[in-house]
C-alpha cells in the first residue's frame, strides 16, 4: 500500500536548491525533488554534496 | 624673489670653473652608495655577533636599508590596489602584507633579540604566541608615561592613533601633515609615513628636526630606528631642487650643483634636457619681449610641442656627445663666457635689478638650473624622486610680474570654514615659505565645499586661473559658484566647452572648460582650434583640476604637457583608483596637501551622516538556474532584473517618499534603469539624454515636483551632480568592485539640505542578488567607506526587509510576473547586461575612460540596444529580437513622465 | 572520574546546581565527608548559612512558621526560597505534621558539619600534615608562582598555543572529556566550543566537581602547609598527579610522600573567587576590559597576556604586536576558522563584549552592530543546508491509507515533510518504525475486516 525510501530530506533556499540539482546532472543522487525548498536525497551522497555546495558557494 | 634662470647660469659657469672635478658627481653618489652599503652591513653584523643580553639587546635592531628598498612596500600600502585579496573583507590584506615584502624579517628579529629579560615561563609563551603575528614590535621599548602618549609607530611606517586620546587634536593634525590617513572610524586611527606624504609635509614648511621631535613626543614606544632614517631621508634631500616655470619653459633649479650633476647623470634627465644656442636664446628673449609688449601676447603660439621634441631629440645627440667628450663634466648650457655680461644684464634689465649685485634672490644662494623639455617634466619629476631628490614645485605668485595679476577676491558675504582653511593654508602654506603656492591634491568629501576652496586658492594667487571638470554640466556649476563666492565679474569669465567657446576680456581672467576639451587630439572645428591656441598660449597662475580622481592619466599628461601652469591643484572626493594610476597623479600634480576626516565632518554638521544598508535580494529557483548557466553579461542583467530586487527597490521607493524623502536610484545597467523607471512611472537620465532635458529633470526634482520624489541616474550621475535635495540613494547596479564609485554616490546625499534637522540621517541602500558576484563585489566597494569609518548594515533577505502586508502590493510579488520578468530577461542579448559606456558628449568625461574606440562604439550601441529593448518592453510593445532593430528603435528623447508635465503647463 | 569531569563541564551555573542535580544517595555519601560539609557550608548564601547553623543543634522536625518568625514578618518569605534551595541539596527535608509544614535537617549533614566544627570524628577528612619537616620547604610566593605557571600553561594548551611546555597529564581528560578536539590531519590538539565555553567562564567554575570531596577536602588545607600522602586513597594518589600538572598542588618530586595545596586548591572552595587572591599578572591588566573593536573589522586589543592573545587569536587573524597592545582583524576566514572548531558566533561576541575596552562601554551597543550582524551572518552562510534523516512514504496505493500515515506521522510529531498534490510524506528515522507497525496494525485489521466479510 506505501513504498518507504531510506533517505535524507534536504530544506535549502531555491538557489542552493538549484545549485544541488546543478549536481545532480552529474551524480545522480536526487530522490525525489520536494518542492521549492526541500529535496530527498540518497544519504550516501549527503556528505559528497555538502562539500561541493561549500566549493561551490565559496567560489564566488 | 624670483630667481632668473639666465643669470643664475652665468654665475655658476664662472663658479664651475674654479671647480673642475670631472669625477666629483660619480664620486659623491658612489660614497653615498658605500655608506648606505657599510651602514646596512655593519648594522647586520650587530644583530648576527652582540649577545643579545639585558635591555640593550631588548631595543630594536632596525636595519638601515636603502631607501628605493624600503618604498616600494611603504607606498604600495597607500596608493596600490589592495582590491586582490580573497577576503573582500580582510579590509587591509596588502596593507599589512606589506611587512612580510619588506627585507626586514620581523621575526628573524625576534629571534636574535630574544635572549634576555622576563621570567622562565614569560620567555617561553612569548615565543609560544610570537608566531602569531606577521609584525612583532613587542620589543619596542615603552616609554615613562606610555599611556598618556597618543601613538604608537611601526617600523614599516604606520602609525596608530588613539583617537580618544586627550591630544588627539593636535597628534591629528600632525599626522594628517606627515602622513597618509588609512582608516579613521571612532577610537582607533591608522596612518601611514610615505616618501610622498613627507615631501608634502616638507613642501608644507615642516623640517626633519620638527617631524622627528613632534613624533617622538607623541609616540608611546620609542620610534624605531629604521622609520627615523626613513623620514631623514625623505624630508633631508626634499626641497633642494626646484622645478621652475618661467615664460612656459621648465628648468630645474638648484642651489647645489653637485645634485644637478647627479640629476644629469641620469640619462633619462639628461635626454630630456633642453640645450639652446646663444641665437635661440636670444630669439627666445626677444620673443618674450615681444610677447609682454604685444596687447594679446597670451594669444602667441608657443613652440609646436612636435618641432620641440625634434629639436630635443637633436640637442640629446648632442649633449651626449659632449658627455663623451668631456666625461662626467656637467656641460654648461652657455660656455661662452665672454657673453656673460651682455647676458648678465639682459636678464638684469627683464627682472628690472641691478645687473651689477652679486646677491640672487633672498635665499641667498648660488642658483645653478638647466631646462627640460615640457614633454618630460612628469618623467624627470619621476626620475628625480627614484634618485632621492624630489622635485619641489613652489609658485611665488607675488612676485610674479610678468603675468598679469587677475582682480578677483572673496565676495565679503563669503566665509569659509576651518577646514577649508587649513587646506589653503597647506597649499600656501605659512612658515618659512609663506606667500608661496604649491601644487597638490586636496581630498573632501563631497558636499565639503571643494569649490569654495579652489576658488579661494584663485582669489589668493590672483593670476589668469584655468578650471578643468568632468562634464559641461559642472562647467556650469564652476561658473555659477565663481560668481556667488567671488567679486570676479561676468567678462572675466569663460566657458569652453562644446557649446560655448568664449574668451575672457583683458589680459587675465578665468577659464573654464572640460579635460575632454582640452585634451582632444583629433580634427577641431576653427573656434576650439583658436580656444585651443589660447589656453595653451596662456601662461596661467593656477590650474585647477576638478574630480582629479576620475580622469585617465594619460588626458593628464596631455593636458599638464601643452598647458602651461604654475601651480595645479586637484580636488577630489575620493582619491582611491582601481587603475592603479594614483601614483601619476603624484608626479603629474602634486602630493596630496590634505585629506578631511568624514567622520569629523559629518559630526559637526559639514556634511551628511549617512544610514548605509545592503540588502541581499535572494533570487527565485528559475532565475538562480539561468544564473547557473549564463555567462558574464547575462548574469549581471539576471542580478539587476531579479524580481525581489525589484521588490526591494519598489518598497523602498514608497516608504522613503512617504517619510519625505527625496530619492535616487542608481543604476549602471541602462536596459534595467529604462525598466525600472518606467514600471514604476518615475523620471530618469542617461547617457543619450541631451543636456537640456537632463537640467530639465533635474530642476524639477530640485524643485519639489511632486512627481519628482524619486529619479533613476545611470553612472553619468556618479560625479558632479549637485543635488542638495537627495536624502536617499538606493543602487541597483554598480560597477564590479569600485571603492571609487561606491563612495562617490554616497557623495550624492552627503550634500543633503536636511543635514542639521535633528536625527536627520541619509539613507543609502545596495541591493544586491543573493549568492551571485554582486554579493563579493559589494563588499570590496565597501571598502573606502568603511576606512572613513562608516557601519553598513546588512538585511540578509528580502522579507526581514518587506513587512509582510506590504508585499502583496508590490509588482512582481507573483510566480506568473516572475516568470515574465525571467521570460523577457532571457529574451535580451548578452551585451545588454554590461553597463552603460556611451560617450555622451564631447564634454563628458565617461567617454574617455574608453582606451580602445572599437571597443567603445560596440559598447555604446549595445547600452544604445539596451535601452531601446528596455523602451520598447515598457511600452508594452514585444521586446525586439535582432539586434538591428533594435538599433533602429530610436531611444525615447523625452521621458512621458516630462511630456505630460510640459504638456500640463 | 571522567563522568564526573563531562558532568561538570556540562552544567554552566556554579557548584550548588551540579550538586542539585545528584542523587540523594550520592549526596548522602558526599555528606559522610565533614570537609565536604564545610566546604558546602561556605559556599552557601550568608542567610542560607544562618539557617542551617541554627538547625544544626535540632534534633527533630521544626515548623516552617518558627523559621519564618527569625526574620521581620515582611521579610519571612525570604526563607520558603532558602529552604527550598537547601531542600534540592539535601540538607534539609520538608515534611509536614498535622497540616503544618516542617523542616528537618539532614542527620548526614548534621552529624558531619559538627564533626568539622568541632574537630572531632575521621582526622584524615582535613589532611594530614606531614610530621617532619622539609628541608626544601617552599615559599607562598614560590608556591603561587607555581600555580600560575601550571594554570596558563594548561590553558595555553587548551587554546593551541604552541608551547614546549605542555601539561601531559591532563591532555587526555580534554581530550576525552571533548574539550579539545583532535585534529586529523597534523594531530595536534585544537579548542572545540566547550572549551572555548570553558574559558568563558570564571576559573572557578570547571574543575570543583572533579572527584568532589578531594576537592572540598582540599579547599579546606592550609597554605603552606605541607601535607602527608598516607591518608589518600589510592584514587586520591591518582588525582595528585593530575592537580599537580593543573597547578592545585606541588610536589617537589613525584615520589615524594607529603604535597603542598597552592592558593588554586585552598581557594578552591573559599567562596571568593580565586582571582581576587591570586592575582596573575594576566588578569590585573584586564579587569577593566581591553579589547577595541572598530567597524572596519579591525581589533585592538590593549594585552600582552600571552593567554588573552591566544584566546584572541582563535578568531581574529593577528597582525602586530606591541609591548601594551596587539592588532588583528576580524575576517571572513579568521570567523570561519573559529566556527570550524565548534566555537560559536555567540561565543566570540560575549568574549568580545565581556572583554570590552572601557572606551567600547561608552557606547551601546558595545560592540558595533555591523560586526556582530556580520560574524552572526558568516556563522549562518555554513548553515545552508538543514538536514534531516528519514523516510519517503511513496506510491501511496489509497488516497486513505496517505491520510491515515499522515495522520499517524503528524499526531506523533514524526512527519518531517508533506505534500497532499503528490502524495508524498517524509518522516523521521525515529518515526518509520512506529509507522511501520501501524501500517502492519492497520494491514492486520484490513485483513480481519475481509475475513470477517
Amino acid at each position: 500500500m506505501v513504498r518507504a525510501v531510506k533517505g535524507v530530506m534536504v530544506e535549502c533556499d531555491p538557489a542552493v536548491k538549484q545549485i544541488i540539482k546543478d549536481l545532480d546532472t552529474q551524480h545522480h543522487f536526487i530522490i525525489e525533488d520536494l518542492d521549492e525548498t526541500h529535496l530527498f536525497i540518497d544519504a550516501s551522497k549527503i556528505e559528497m554534496v555538502q562539500e561541493r555546495l561549500e566549493e561551490i558557494l565559496e567560489e564566488d | 624673489m624670483k630667481r632668473n634662470p639666465h643669470f643664475a647660469r652665468q654665475l655658476w659657469a664662472k663658479r664651475q670653473r674654479a671647480d673642475k672635478d670631472p669625477g666629483a658627481a660619480a664620486a659623491a653618489a658612489a660614497a653615498a652608495a658605500a655608506r648606505r652599503a657599510l651602514e646596512s652591513h655593519t648594522r647586520d653584523e650587530e644583530l648576527d655577533g652582540a649577545a643579545p643580553e639585558g635591555q640593550e639587546a631588548l631595543r630594536e635592531h632596525a636595519v638601515v636599508l636603502p631607501r628605493h628598498a624600503l618604498r616600494p612596500a611603504m607606498d604600495l600600502a597607500v596608493f596600490g590596489d589592495d582590491d586582490g585579496g580573497d577576503d573582500p573583507l580582510d579590509t587591509d590584506t596588502a596593507w599589512y602584507g606589506a611587512a612580510a615584502t619588506q627585507p626586514i624579517s620581523l621575526s628573524g628579529m625576534n629571534a636574535d633579540g630574544g635572549g634576555g629579560g622576563g621570567g622562565g615561563s614569560a620567555k617561553s609563551h612569548e615565543d609560544a604566541i610570537a608566531d602569531l603575528f606577521p609584525q612583532d614590535y613587542s620589543r619596542l621599548e615603552l616609554k615613562p608615561n606610555a599611556a598618556s602618549r597618543p601613538i604608537w609607530v611601526c617600523h614599516d611606517g604606520r602609525i596608530i592613533l588613539e583617537a580618544f586620546s586627550p591630544l588627539v587634536n593636535q597628534a591629528q593634525d600632525f599626522l594628517i601633515t606627515i602622513a597618509e590617513p588609512v582608516t579613521r572610524p571612532s577610537r582607533i586611527h591608522e596612518y601611514k609615513l610615505t616618501a610622498y606624504s613627507l615631501y608634502a609635509a616638507v613642501s608644507v614648511g615642516m623640517t626633519t628636526d620638527v617631524i622627528l621631535d613632534v613624533l617622538e613626543r607623541f609616540s608611546k614606544v620609542k620610534v624605531p630606528d629604521r622609520v627615523v632614517n626613513f623620514i631623514k631621508e625623505c624630508t633631508l634631500s626634499y626641497g633642494k631642487v626646484k622645478l621652475v616655470l618661467n615664460r612656459n619653459r621648465y628648468f630645474i633649479e638648484s642651489s647645489y650643483p653637485e645634485i644637478l650633476r647627479i640629476l644629469l647623470n641620469s640619462p633619462e634627465i639628461l635626454a630630456a634636457r633642453i640645450i639652446r644656442t646663444e641665437e635661440e636664446e636670444a630669439a627666445l628673449l626677444e620673443q618674450a619681449k615681444k610677447d609682454k609688449a604685444s596687447a594679446d601676447a597670451s594669444k602667441q603660439q608657443q613652440t609646436q610641442p612636435q618641432h620641440q621634441q625634434q629639436q630635443q631629440q637633436q640637442k640629446a645627440v648632442k649633449s651626449e656627445d659632449a658627455d663623451a667628450e668631456f666625461g662626467a663634466v656637467i656641460t654648461l648650457d652657455r660656455e661662452d663666457d665672454d657673453d656673460d655680461a651682455d647676458a648678465v644684464a639682459a636678464a638684469a634689465a627683464s627682472r628690472g635689478i641691478n645687473g651689477t649685485s652679486q646677491v640672487l634672490d633672498d635665499e641667498s644662494d648660488f642658483t645653478q638650473s638647466f631646462e627640460i623639455n615640457p614633454q618630460k617634466v612628469e618623467e624627470v619629476k619621476r626620475k628625480c624622486t627614484e634618485l632621492d631628490y624630489p622635485l619641489m614645485e613652489e609658485y611665488d605668485f607675488r612676485h610674479d610680474d610678468i603675468n598679469e595679476t587677475l582682480d578677483i577676491d572673496l565676495s565679503p558675504k563669503t566665509t569659509i570654514r576651518d577646514y577649508q582653511e587649513k587646506c589653503l593654508s597647506k597649499m600656501f602654506g605659512g612658515g618659512a615659505s609663506g606667500g608661496r603656492a604649491r601644487s597638490g591634491i586636496i581630498v573632501l568629501p563631497t558636499g565639503a565645499g571643494k569649490t569654495l576652496v579652489g576658488i579661494t586658492a584663485a582669489c589668493t594667487v590672483k593670476k589668469s586661473t584655468l578650471v578643468l571638470c568632468t562634464n559641461a554640466l559642472s562647467v556650469e556649476q564652476w561658473s555659477n559658484e565663481f560668481r556667488k563666492w567671488s567679486t570676479l565679474q561676468d567678462h572675466q569669465i569663460a566657458k569652453f566647452t562644446a557649446e560655448s567657446k568664449q574668451q575672457f576680456a583683458g589680459n587675465s581672467g578665468v577659464v573654464i572648460s572640460t579635460y575632454t576639451m582640452i585634451s582632444h587630439t583629433g580634427r577641431r572645428a576653427y573656434d576650439t582650434q583658436k580656444m585651443l591656441e589660447f589656453v595653451n598660449g596662456h601662461e596661467w597662475g593656477l590650474m585647477i583640476l576638478d574630480e582629479v580622481h576620475v580622469v585617465p592619466a594619460n588626458i593628464f599628461r596631455r593636458v599638464l604637457t601643452t598647458v602651461a601652469a604654475h601651480t595645479k591643484l586637484g580636488l577630489t572626493a575620493t582619491l582611491v583608483r582601481e587603475d592603479d594610476k594614483i601614483e601619476d597623479l603624484n608626479f603629474l600634480i602634486g602630493p596630496k596637501l590634505y585629506e578631511a576626516n568624514w567622520m569629523d565632518l559629518a559630526t559637526r554638521g559639514h556634511i551628511a551622516k549617512v544610514e548605509a544598508t545592503e540588502i541581499w535580494c535572494p533570487m527565485t529557483g528559475d532565475f538562480y538556474q539561468e544564473y547557473l548557466k549564463s555567462n558574464s553579461g547575462k548574469r549581471r542583467l539576471l542580478c539587476v532584473m531579479n524580481p525581489s530586487k525589484f521588490m526591494a527597490c519598489e518598497y523602498l521607493i514608497r516608504w522613503r517618499e512617504k517619510q519625505g524623502d527625496k530619492i535616487i536610484v542608481f543604476s549602471d545597467n541602462v536596459f534595467a534603469l529604462m525598466y525600472y523607471a518606467m514600471e514604476l512611472k518615475k523620471p530618469f537620465i542617461y547617457g543619450e539624454t541631451p543636456h537640456e532635458e537632463r537640467s530639465k529633470l533635474l530642476n524639477m526634482f530640485r524643485n519639489n515636483h511632486p512627481q519628482f520624489r524619486t529619479i533613476f541616474l545611470s553612472k553619468v550621475g556618479d560625479t558632479s551632480l549637485d543635488l542638495p535635495e537627495a536624502t536617499c540613494l538606493i543602487q541597483i547596479s554598480s560597477q564590479f568592485g569600485s571603492r571609487r564609485q561606491e563612495a562617490q554616490r554616497m557623495g550624492r546625499i552627503l550634500r543633503a539640505k536636511r543635514r542639521n534637522e535633528a536625527g536627520f540621517r541619509s539613507r543609502f541602500y545596495t541591493l544586491v542578488s543573493k549568492d551571485t558576484d554582486e554579493v563579493v563585489f559589494s563588499a570590496r566597494r565597501r571598502k573606502f567607506l568603511v576606512d572613513q569609518g562608516y557601519e553598513f548594515k546588512i538585511v540578509p533577505s528580502f522579507e526581514a526587509l518587506v513587512p509582510e502586508e506590504e508585499r502583496s502590493a508590490l509588482r512582481f510579488n507573483t510566480p506568473a510576473d516572475q516568470a515574465r520578468m525571467l521570460k523577457l530577461v532571457k529574451e535580451q542579448r548578452d551585451e545588454v547586461g554590461l553597463e552603460e559606456t556611451v560617450r555622451t558628449s564631447a564634454d563628458d568625461i565617461e567617454g574617455a575612460w574608453m582606451n580602445q574606440p572599437p571597443t567603445a562604439a560596440k559598447r555604446g550601441a549595445a547600452a544604445r540596444r539596451a535601452a531601446a529593448a528596455a523602451a520598447a518592453v515598457a511600452a508594452g510593445l514585444p521586446a525586439p529580437q535582432q539586434p538591428t532593430r533594435a538599433a533602429a528603435v530610436p531611444p525615447r528623447r523625452t521621458h512621458k513622465l516630462f511630456k505630460a508635465w510640459q504638456r500640463g503647463k | 572520574m571522567q563522568a564526573a569531569i563531562d558532568a561538570g563541564l556540562s552544567i554552566s551555573g556554579n557548584v550548588g546546581k551540579y550538586l542539585e542535580s545528584l542523587p540523594r544517595a550520592t549526596l548522602d555519601q558526599l555528606y559522610t565527608q565533614p570537609a565536604t560539609c564545610l566546604a558546602v557550608l561556605r559556599m552557601l548564601p550568608s542567610l542560607a548559612k544562618h539557617t542551617v547553623l541554627r538547625l544544626l543543634y535540632t534534633s527533630s522536625a521544626v515548623r516552617e512558621s518558627v523559621i519564618e518568625s527569625w526574620a521581620q514578618p515582611e521579610h519571612s518569605g525570604i526563607f520558603l526560597d532558602i529552604l527550598g534551595g537547601l531542600s534540592k541539596l539535601h540538607i534539609v527535608s520538608l515534611g509536614s505534621d498535622g497540616g503544618k509544614r516542617t523542616v528537618s535537617i539532614n542527620v548526614v549533614f548534621q552529624t558531619n558539619l559538627h564533626n568539622a566544627l568541632v574537630g572531632s570524628g575521621a582526622h584524615s577528612s582535613f589532611g594530614l600534615p606531614s610530621e617532619s619537616s622539609d628541608k626544601h620547604r617552599p615559599t607562598t610566593a614560590f608556591l603561587d608562582r607555581y600555580a600560575t605557571e601550571c594554570w596558563e600553561s594548561v590553558l595555553h594548551y587548551l587554546v593551541g598555543t604552541p608551547s614546549e611546555k605542555r601539561p601531559k597529564s591532563p591532555a587526555h581528560h580534554f581530550r576525552e572529556s571533548t574539550l579539545t578536539l583532535r585534529r586529523r590531519t597534523d594531530g595536534e590538539l585544537r579548542i572545540t566550543s566547550k572549551g572555548f565555553q570553558f574559558l568563558l567562564q570564571d576559573q572557578l567554575n570547571m574543575q570543583l566537581v572533579e572527584v568532589l570531596n578531594f576537592f572540598f577536602q582540599l579547599g579546606s588545607l592550609e597554605l603552606g602547609q605541607d601535607y602527608s600522602i598516607e591518608t589518600l586513597t589510592p584514587t586520591q594518589k591518582h588525582m595528585l598527579d593530575d592537580l599537580k600538572h593543573l597547578g592545585l598542588i606541588y610536589q617537589r618530586k613525584k615520589k615524594s610522600t607529603r604535597f603542598y595545596p597552592t592558593r588554586l586548591a585552598t581557594s578552591l572552595t573559599s567562596g571568593s573567587s580565586m582571582s581576587v587572591s591570586l592575582t596573575s599578572r594576566d588578569q590585573a591588566a584586564e579587569s577593566e576590559g581591553f579589547i577595541i573593536v572598530e567597524t572596519n573589522y579591525r581589533v585592538y586589543a590593549y594585552t600582552n597576556s600571552p593567554l588573552q592573545i591566544a584566546v584572541l587569536s582563535l578568531f581574529v587573524s593577528m597582525r602586530v604586536r606591541f609591548a601594551n597592545m596587539v592588532i588583528g582583524l576580524i575576517t571572513r576566514d579568521s570567523v570561519r576558522d573559529a566556527l570550524a572548531k565548534g566555537i560559536t558566533s555567540d561565543q566570540i561576541i560575549a568574549y568580545l563584549t565581556t572583554h570590552a575596552h572601557p572606551e567600547m562601554r561608552k557606547s551601546s551597543p558595545v560592540i558595533p552592530s555591523t560586526i556582530v550582524d556580520q560574524i552572526r551572518l558568516w556563522e549562518m552562510e555554513r548553515n545552508r543546508l538543514r538536514i534531516s534523516r528519514g523516510y519517503l512514504y511513496q506510491m501511496f496505493s489509497r488516497e486513505q491509507d496517505y491520510r491515515d500515515i499522515l495522520k499517524q506521522a503528524t499526531d506523533f510529531g514524526y512527519e518531517l515533510w508533506h505534500s497532499d498534490a503528490k502524495r508524498l510524506i517524509v518522516v523521521s528515522n525515529e518515526g518509520h518504525e512506529h509507522i511501520k507497525a501501524f501500517v502492519a496494525r492497520q494491514r492486520q485489521q484490513q485483513q480481519q475486516q475481509q475475513q470477517q466479510r
